[in-house]
Protein backbone atom coordinates (compact mmCIF):
# COMPACT_ATOMS: atom_id res chain seq x y z
CA UNK A 1 0.00 0.00 0.00
CA UNK A 2 2.76 2.30 0.74
CA UNK A 3 5.05 1.42 -2.20
CA UNK A 4 1.63 2.02 -4.34
CA UNK A 5 1.60 5.71 -2.41
CA UNK A 6 4.98 6.69 -3.25
CA UNK A 7 4.89 5.06 -7.01
CA UNK A 8 1.85 7.00 -7.55
CA UNK A 9 2.80 10.11 -5.67
CA UNK A 10 6.23 10.39 -7.72
CA UNK A 11 4.19 9.90 -10.84
CA UNK A 12 1.96 12.96 -9.89
CA UNK A 13 4.81 15.14 -8.84
CA UNK A 14 6.93 14.57 -12.14
CA UNK A 15 3.69 15.04 -14.28
CA UNK A 16 2.95 18.09 -12.78
CA UNK A 17 6.67 19.51 -13.22
CA UNK A 18 7.19 18.31 -16.49
CA UNK A 19 3.50 19.93 -17.19
CA UNK A 20 4.57 23.59 -15.81
CA UNK A 21 8.08 23.85 -17.69
CA UNK A 22 8.06 26.48 -20.21
CA UNK A 23 10.23 24.40 -22.76
CA UNK A 24 10.79 20.92 -22.71
CA UNK A 25 14.05 19.82 -24.35
CA UNK A 26 14.52 16.12 -24.81
CA UNK A 27 17.33 15.94 -23.14
CA UNK A 28 16.61 17.61 -20.20
CA UNK A 29 13.12 15.64 -19.94
CA UNK A 30 15.08 12.05 -20.12
CA UNK A 31 17.78 12.97 -17.43
CA UNK A 32 14.75 14.26 -15.08
CA UNK A 33 12.92 11.30 -15.72
CA UNK A 34 16.21 9.25 -15.19
CA UNK A 35 16.66 10.63 -11.76
CA UNK A 36 13.25 11.12 -10.73
CA UNK A 37 12.90 7.27 -11.45
CA UNK A 38 16.06 6.54 -9.37
CA UNK A 39 14.97 8.55 -6.58
CA UNK A 40 11.46 6.46 -6.15
CA UNK A 41 13.40 3.53 -6.54
CA UNK A 42 15.65 4.57 -3.61
CA UNK A 43 12.67 5.43 -1.90
CA UNK A 44 10.89 1.83 -2.63
CA UNK A 45 14.42 -0.10 -1.29
CA UNK A 46 14.80 1.73 1.73
CA UNK A 47 11.29 1.20 2.41
CA UNK A 48 11.59 -2.52 2.01
CA UNK A 49 15.24 -3.72 2.49
CA UNK A 50 15.92 -3.81 6.08
CA UNK A 51 19.61 -2.05 6.92
CA UNK A 52 20.12 -1.02 3.08
CA UNK A 53 23.64 -1.40 2.92
CA UNK A 54 25.68 1.94 2.06
CA UNK A 55 28.48 1.20 -0.70
CA UNK A 56 31.78 2.19 1.06
CA UNK A 57 34.19 3.86 -1.79
CA UNK A 58 36.52 5.66 0.60
CA UNK A 59 36.68 2.73 2.91
CA UNK A 60 40.40 1.57 2.59
CA UNK A 61 41.14 5.27 3.30
CA UNK A 62 39.12 5.99 6.36
CA UNK A 63 40.33 2.45 7.72
CA UNK A 64 43.59 4.10 7.44
CA UNK A 65 42.69 7.23 9.21
CA UNK A 66 40.86 5.38 12.06
CA UNK A 67 44.74 3.76 12.72
CA UNK A 68 45.93 7.34 13.38
CA UNK A 69 43.52 7.84 15.92
CA UNK A 70 40.75 6.91 18.19
CA UNK A 71 37.16 7.77 16.06
CA UNK A 72 39.11 8.77 12.86
CA UNK A 73 37.62 7.82 9.77
CA UNK A 74 34.10 6.59 10.28
CA UNK B 1 22.42 34.16 -16.31
CA UNK B 2 24.59 35.13 -13.58
CA UNK B 3 23.77 35.92 -9.64
CA UNK B 4 25.25 38.31 -7.99
CA UNK B 5 25.27 38.17 -3.81
CA UNK B 6 26.08 41.32 -1.91
CA UNK B 7 28.95 40.89 0.35
CA UNK B 8 26.61 41.33 3.17
CA UNK B 9 24.09 38.81 2.15
CA UNK B 10 27.00 36.23 1.30
CA UNK B 11 28.31 36.53 4.76
CA UNK B 12 25.64 36.14 6.53
CA UNK B 13 25.07 32.74 4.65
CA UNK B 14 28.61 31.34 5.21
CA UNK B 15 27.77 32.10 9.39
CA UNK B 16 24.62 30.48 8.96
CA UNK B 17 25.91 27.22 6.79
CA UNK B 18 29.10 27.40 9.92
CA UNK B 19 26.33 27.78 12.66
CA UNK B 20 23.82 25.57 10.90
CA UNK B 21 22.80 21.83 12.52
CA UNK B 22 25.83 22.00 14.28
CA UNK B 23 24.48 24.01 17.22
CA UNK B 24 22.90 21.41 19.37
CA UNK B 25 25.61 18.93 18.99
CA UNK B 26 28.50 18.22 21.82
CA UNK B 27 30.48 19.46 19.39
CA UNK B 28 34.50 18.89 20.26
CA UNK B 29 33.62 17.15 23.16
CA UNK B 30 36.78 14.83 22.89
CA UNK B 31 38.66 17.77 24.96
CA UNK B 32 36.50 17.53 27.63
CA UNK B 33 37.73 21.35 29.79
CA UNK B 34 39.91 22.33 27.31
CA UNK B 35 36.91 22.72 25.10
CA UNK B 36 37.93 26.17 24.36
CA UNK B 37 41.41 25.08 23.64
CA UNK B 38 40.00 22.50 21.02
CA UNK B 39 37.78 25.44 19.24
CA UNK B 40 40.92 27.98 19.31
CA UNK B 41 42.87 25.16 17.79
CA UNK B 42 40.20 24.30 14.96
CA UNK B 43 39.81 28.16 14.10
CA UNK B 44 43.98 28.71 13.55
CA UNK B 45 43.45 25.32 11.71
CA UNK B 46 40.75 26.02 9.74
CA UNK B 47 41.97 29.98 9.01
CA UNK B 48 44.54 29.33 6.44
CA UNK B 49 41.94 26.97 4.68
CA UNK B 50 39.31 29.04 4.62
CA UNK B 51 42.21 31.93 2.86
CA UNK B 52 42.93 29.25 0.36
CA UNK B 53 38.65 28.86 -0.67
CA UNK B 54 38.83 32.79 -0.95
CA UNK B 55 41.61 33.35 -2.85
CA UNK B 56 40.58 30.28 -5.37
CA UNK B 57 37.21 32.16 -5.30
CA UNK B 58 38.77 35.63 -6.28
CA UNK B 59 41.47 34.10 -8.55
CA UNK B 60 38.00 32.55 -10.04
CA UNK B 61 36.56 36.02 -10.36
CA UNK B 62 34.20 36.87 -13.19
CA UNK B 63 33.23 33.16 -13.98
CA UNK B 64 31.60 30.41 -11.83
CA UNK B 65 33.52 27.70 -9.96
CA UNK B 66 32.67 24.93 -12.68
CA UNK B 67 33.80 26.93 -15.46
CA UNK B 68 37.03 27.89 -13.56
CA UNK B 69 37.89 24.56 -12.46
CA UNK B 70 37.22 23.52 -16.42
CA UNK B 71 39.94 26.36 -17.52
CA UNK B 72 42.40 24.70 -14.77
CA UNK B 73 41.54 20.77 -15.70
CA UNK B 74 40.15 20.71 -19.06
CA UNK B 75 36.06 19.79 -20.29
CA UNK B 76 36.07 16.18 -19.25
CA UNK B 77 38.18 15.76 -15.75
CA UNK B 78 36.40 19.22 -14.72
CA UNK B 79 32.94 17.55 -15.42
CA UNK B 80 34.17 13.99 -12.94
CA UNK B 81 35.10 16.24 -10.49
CA UNK B 82 31.54 18.17 -10.46
CA UNK B 83 30.13 14.79 -10.44
CA UNK B 84 31.80 13.89 -7.11
CA UNK B 85 31.11 17.08 -5.19
CA UNK B 86 27.62 16.86 -6.47
CA UNK B 87 27.22 13.17 -5.15
CA UNK B 88 28.93 15.26 -1.67
CA UNK B 89 27.06 17.82 -1.21
CA UNK B 90 24.02 15.61 -1.49
CA UNK B 91 25.21 13.07 1.19
CA UNK B 92 25.80 16.22 3.39
CA UNK B 93 22.09 17.17 2.86
CA UNK B 94 21.16 13.98 3.33
CA UNK B 95 23.04 14.18 7.07
CA UNK B 96 21.11 17.07 7.72
CA UNK B 97 17.66 16.35 6.98
CA UNK B 98 18.27 13.52 9.02
CA UNK B 99 20.47 15.73 12.18
CA UNK B 100 17.19 17.88 12.13
CA UNK B 101 14.56 15.31 11.55
CA UNK B 102 15.97 13.16 13.88
CA UNK B 103 16.20 15.77 16.87
CA UNK B 104 12.53 17.02 16.33
CA UNK B 105 11.63 14.12 16.58
CA UNK B 106 13.83 13.14 19.92
CA UNK B 107 12.52 16.40 22.02
CA UNK B 108 9.54 17.10 20.77
CA UNK B 109 7.32 15.00 17.99
CA UNK B 110 8.45 11.43 18.90
CA UNK B 111 5.06 9.86 17.48
CA UNK B 112 5.54 11.79 14.07
CA UNK B 113 7.38 9.50 11.39
CA UNK B 114 10.91 11.42 10.06
CA UNK B 115 9.54 10.94 6.55
CA UNK B 116 6.92 13.17 6.90
CA UNK B 117 9.24 16.34 8.44
CA UNK B 118 11.88 15.67 5.88
CA UNK B 119 9.00 15.87 3.19
CA UNK B 120 7.84 19.02 4.83
CA UNK B 121 11.55 20.05 5.08
CA UNK B 122 11.78 18.80 1.41
CA UNK B 123 8.96 20.98 -0.17
CA UNK B 124 10.36 24.09 1.33
CA UNK B 125 13.46 23.40 0.33
CA UNK B 126 12.68 22.67 -3.65
CA UNK B 127 10.59 26.06 -3.45
CA UNK B 128 13.92 28.25 -2.40
CA UNK B 129 16.57 26.34 -4.22
CA UNK B 130 14.56 27.13 -7.54
CA UNK B 131 14.34 30.66 -6.47
CA UNK B 132 18.51 30.28 -6.71
CA UNK B 133 21.40 31.84 -4.56
CA UNK B 134 20.24 35.66 -4.31
CA UNK B 135 16.39 34.30 -3.04
CA UNK B 136 18.95 32.12 -0.88
CA UNK B 137 21.04 34.73 0.48
CA UNK B 138 18.47 37.48 1.21
CA UNK B 139 16.45 34.51 3.09
CA UNK B 140 20.35 33.80 5.15
CA UNK B 141 20.51 37.52 5.83
CA UNK B 142 16.95 38.17 7.03
CA UNK B 143 17.11 34.95 9.65
CA UNK B 144 20.58 35.14 10.87
CA UNK B 145 19.98 38.38 12.54
CA UNK B 146 16.98 36.39 14.34
CA UNK B 147 19.16 33.57 14.76
CA UNK B 148 21.54 35.52 16.61
CA UNK B 149 19.68 37.75 18.89
CA UNK B 150 18.33 34.51 20.08
CA UNK B 151 21.08 33.05 20.91
CA UNK B 152 22.49 35.77 22.10
CA UNK B 153 19.71 36.63 24.85
CA UNK B 154 19.92 32.96 25.71
CA UNK B 155 23.56 33.04 26.70
CA UNK B 156 23.15 36.75 28.78
CA UNK B 157 20.40 34.48 30.19
CA UNK B 158 22.65 31.61 31.02
CA UNK B 159 25.66 34.00 32.65
CA UNK B 160 24.38 33.65 35.81
CA UNK B 161 24.86 29.92 35.88
CA UNK B 162 28.74 29.50 34.27
CA UNK B 163 31.09 27.83 36.13
CA UNK B 164 34.64 28.76 34.78
CA UNK B 165 35.86 26.39 36.96
CA UNK B 166 34.41 23.75 34.86
CA UNK B 167 37.34 24.65 32.43
CA UNK B 168 39.93 23.57 35.01
CA UNK B 169 42.35 21.82 35.18
CA UNK B 170 43.90 23.17 32.08
CA UNK B 171 44.88 19.88 29.25
CA UNK B 172 45.29 17.60 32.65
CA UNK B 173 45.74 14.76 29.64
CA UNK B 174 47.72 16.78 27.49
CA UNK B 175 47.58 18.41 24.00
CA UNK B 176 45.62 15.23 22.67
CA UNK B 177 42.45 15.68 23.26
CA UNK B 178 42.45 18.85 22.84
CA UNK B 179 43.86 18.19 19.20
CA UNK B 180 41.05 15.45 18.58
CA UNK B 181 38.29 17.90 19.50
CA UNK B 182 40.05 20.52 17.25
CA UNK B 183 39.97 17.62 14.53
CA UNK B 184 36.15 16.96 15.12
CA UNK B 185 35.31 20.82 14.37
CA UNK B 186 37.55 21.00 11.41
CA UNK B 187 35.84 18.10 9.79
CA UNK B 188 31.89 19.25 11.11
CA UNK B 189 31.19 22.06 10.13
CA UNK B 190 33.95 24.44 9.63
CA UNK B 191 36.12 22.86 6.50
CA UNK B 192 32.45 21.71 5.11
CA UNK B 193 32.72 25.33 4.02
CA UNK B 194 34.07 23.97 0.35
CA UNK B 195 30.95 23.43 -0.60
CA UNK B 196 30.19 27.40 -0.76
CA UNK B 197 32.20 27.32 -4.02
CA UNK B 198 29.77 25.50 -6.32
CA UNK B 199 26.80 27.74 -5.04
CA UNK B 200 28.48 31.41 -5.74
CA UNK B 201 28.50 32.25 -9.43
CA UNK B 202 30.15 35.76 -8.67
CA UNK B 203 30.50 38.54 -6.60
CA UNK B 204 30.64 42.09 -7.21
CA UNK B 205 34.67 43.15 -6.50
CA UNK B 206 37.35 40.34 -6.98
CA UNK B 207 38.40 40.85 -3.45
CA UNK B 208 34.58 39.86 -1.73
CA UNK B 209 35.32 36.54 -1.63
CA UNK B 210 37.43 37.49 1.07
CA UNK B 211 35.03 39.42 2.77
CA UNK B 212 31.84 36.75 2.58
CA UNK B 213 34.53 33.66 3.36
CA UNK B 214 36.71 34.78 6.42
CA UNK B 215 34.37 37.38 8.29
CA UNK B 216 31.69 35.09 7.79
CA UNK B 217 33.41 31.79 9.01
CA UNK B 218 34.84 33.67 11.80
CA UNK B 219 31.80 34.94 12.96
CA UNK B 220 30.25 31.40 12.93
CA UNK B 221 33.20 30.29 14.86
CA UNK B 222 32.94 32.45 17.56
CA UNK B 223 28.82 31.72 17.74
CA UNK B 224 29.81 28.32 18.53
CA UNK B 225 33.04 28.63 20.33
CA UNK B 226 30.77 31.01 22.92
CA UNK B 227 27.56 28.76 23.05
CA UNK B 228 29.11 25.33 23.34
CA UNK B 229 31.80 26.95 25.97
CA UNK B 230 29.25 28.26 27.68
CA UNK B 231 26.89 24.42 27.50
CA UNK B 232 29.93 23.48 29.02
CA UNK B 233 30.51 25.69 31.93
CA UNK B 234 26.93 25.68 32.61
CA UNK B 235 26.28 21.44 32.84
CA UNK B 236 30.27 20.81 33.71
CA UNK B 237 32.91 19.18 31.09
CA UNK B 238 31.70 15.57 32.20
CA UNK B 239 28.07 15.41 31.35
CA UNK B 240 28.77 18.19 28.15
CA UNK B 241 30.02 15.16 26.24
CA UNK B 242 27.12 12.53 27.93
CA UNK B 243 24.20 14.33 26.36
CA UNK B 244 22.77 14.09 22.77
CA UNK B 245 21.82 18.04 22.60
CA UNK B 246 24.09 19.86 25.69
CA UNK B 247 23.10 23.32 24.42
CA UNK B 248 19.92 21.99 24.50
CA UNK B 249 19.65 21.01 27.60
CA UNK B 250 21.93 24.18 29.30
CA UNK B 251 19.75 26.23 27.87
CA UNK B 252 16.55 24.30 29.75
CA UNK B 253 18.33 25.43 33.11
CA UNK B 254 17.06 29.29 32.33
CA UNK B 255 14.78 29.97 35.04
CA UNK B 256 14.24 33.69 35.85
CA UNK B 257 12.02 33.46 38.71
CA UNK B 258 10.01 30.98 37.58
CA UNK B 259 8.27 33.93 35.10
CA UNK B 260 10.51 32.61 31.54
CA UNK B 261 11.38 29.29 30.97
CA UNK B 262 11.44 26.87 28.82
CA UNK B 263 13.24 28.65 25.98
CA UNK B 264 14.63 25.73 24.99
CA UNK B 265 12.11 25.58 22.22
CA UNK B 266 13.38 28.79 20.97
CA UNK B 267 16.67 27.69 20.12
CA UNK B 268 15.34 24.45 18.90
CA UNK B 269 13.34 27.18 15.98
CA UNK B 270 17.08 28.33 15.17
CA UNK B 271 18.44 25.04 15.05
CA UNK B 272 15.50 24.02 12.32
CA UNK B 273 16.09 27.12 10.15
CA UNK B 274 20.04 27.13 10.34
CA UNK B 275 19.50 23.66 9.13
CA UNK B 276 17.28 24.44 6.76
CA UNK B 277 19.57 26.69 4.90
CA UNK B 278 22.28 24.08 5.44
CA UNK B 279 20.40 21.59 3.16
CA UNK B 280 19.00 24.48 0.83
CA UNK B 281 23.36 25.04 -0.14
CA UNK B 282 23.99 21.58 0.09
CA UNK B 283 21.04 20.98 -2.13
CA UNK B 284 22.29 23.87 -4.65
CA UNK B 285 25.38 22.80 -4.74
CA UNK B 286 24.64 19.40 -5.78
CA UNK B 287 21.74 20.65 -8.99
CA UNK B 288 24.71 23.07 -9.87
CA UNK B 289 27.38 20.55 -9.87
CA UNK B 290 25.52 18.02 -10.95
CA UNK B 291 24.21 20.13 -14.60
CA UNK B 292 27.67 21.20 -14.98
CA UNK B 293 28.57 17.57 -14.74
CA UNK B 294 26.12 16.50 -17.44
CA UNK B 295 26.77 19.76 -19.71
CA UNK B 296 23.30 21.65 -19.00
CA UNK B 297 23.21 25.46 -18.18
CA UNK B 298 20.19 25.55 -16.21
CA UNK B 299 20.01 23.67 -13.10
CA UNK B 300 16.44 24.13 -11.72
CA UNK B 301 14.90 21.19 -13.14
CA UNK B 302 17.61 18.83 -11.19
CA UNK B 303 16.68 20.29 -7.93
CA UNK B 304 13.32 18.30 -7.48
CA UNK B 305 14.03 14.71 -8.05
CA UNK B 306 17.89 15.60 -5.86
CA UNK B 307 15.59 16.98 -2.85
CA UNK B 308 13.14 13.94 -2.93
CA UNK B 309 16.12 11.65 -2.82
CA UNK B 310 17.12 13.48 0.03
CA UNK B 311 14.60 11.91 1.77
CA UNK B 312 15.19 8.12 1.81
CA UNK B 313 18.71 9.27 2.06
CA UNK B 314 18.08 10.89 5.18
CA UNK B 315 17.36 7.08 6.45
CA UNK B 316 20.23 5.83 4.49
CA UNK B 317 23.51 7.02 5.52
CA UNK B 318 22.54 7.52 9.71
CA UNK B 319 19.19 5.55 10.82
CA UNK B 320 19.54 6.19 14.54
CA UNK B 321 20.08 8.82 16.86
CA UNK B 322 23.46 7.46 17.79
CA UNK B 323 24.90 6.86 14.92
CA UNK B 324 23.95 10.59 14.42
CA UNK B 325 25.95 11.63 17.34
CA UNK B 326 29.06 9.21 15.97
CA UNK B 327 28.52 11.24 12.45
CA UNK B 328 28.60 14.61 13.91
CA UNK B 329 31.75 13.68 16.52
CA UNK B 330 33.94 11.54 14.66
CA UNK B 331 37.49 13.10 13.39
CA UNK B 332 38.68 13.68 10.14
CA UNK B 333 37.27 11.22 7.70
CA UNK B 334 38.37 10.02 4.25
CA UNK B 335 35.57 12.09 2.87
CA UNK B 336 37.00 15.02 4.99
CA UNK B 337 40.69 14.57 3.42
CA UNK B 338 39.75 14.54 0.16
CA UNK B 339 37.06 16.75 -0.64
CA UNK B 340 37.65 19.50 2.12
CA UNK B 341 41.84 19.49 1.90
CA UNK B 342 43.42 17.69 -1.12
CA UNK B 343 41.06 18.85 -4.16
CA UNK B 344 41.10 22.36 -3.03
CA UNK B 345 44.70 22.35 -2.31
CA UNK B 346 45.25 20.93 -6.05
CA UNK B 347 43.01 23.21 -7.30
CA UNK B 348 44.73 26.43 -5.62
CA UNK B 349 48.38 25.00 -6.62
CA UNK B 350 47.22 24.70 -10.35
CA UNK B 351 45.08 28.13 -10.27
CA UNK B 352 48.22 29.86 -8.84
CA UNK B 353 50.82 28.00 -11.81
CA UNK B 354 48.06 29.11 -14.39
CA UNK B 355 47.86 32.74 -13.07
CA UNK B 356 51.89 32.80 -12.93
CA UNK B 357 52.60 31.50 -16.93
CA UNK B 358 49.69 33.43 -18.09
CA UNK B 359 51.36 36.54 -15.97
CA UNK B 360 54.93 35.60 -17.69
CA UNK B 361 53.88 34.46 -21.45
CA UNK B 362 51.57 38.18 -21.51
CA UNK B 363 54.36 40.51 -19.01
CA UNK B 364 51.01 42.37 -17.89
CA UNK B 365 49.04 42.63 -15.06
CA UNK B 366 47.11 39.03 -15.05
CA UNK B 367 45.39 39.27 -11.59
CA UNK B 368 42.85 35.97 -12.55
CA UNK B 369 42.63 32.49 -14.42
Amino acid sequence: MVIALVIVSFIAVGTVEIWRWPRRSWQKVVVYLVLLAAAAAFSILILTVDELPVPGILGPLDELLSSFWPGGGA
Amino acid sequence: MKEIVPDKQGMALVTLFVVGNTLVFALGGRAGADIWLAFLTAIVLAAPFILLFARLTSLMHGETFAAGVEKLFGKWPSRIIALLYAGYAWKLGCLVVSDVTHFIQTVSLPTTPQTVMALAFGVLVIWIVKGGIEVLARFGSLMSRGVFSVLFIAFALLINRIDLGQFMPVMYNGFGPVLEGALQLIDFPFLETVLLFWIFDGFHKKNSAYKVFVPGFLVGALILFVMDCTSLAVLGADRYGIFYFPIFTAIARIDVSTFLTRLESIVAVTFAVGSFVKIAVCLLAASKALAYALGFDDYRFLVTPLVLGTIPGSRWFVATMMEIEASATKTISATTFLYHLVFPITFWILAEVRLYLRKRNKAGKQRDI
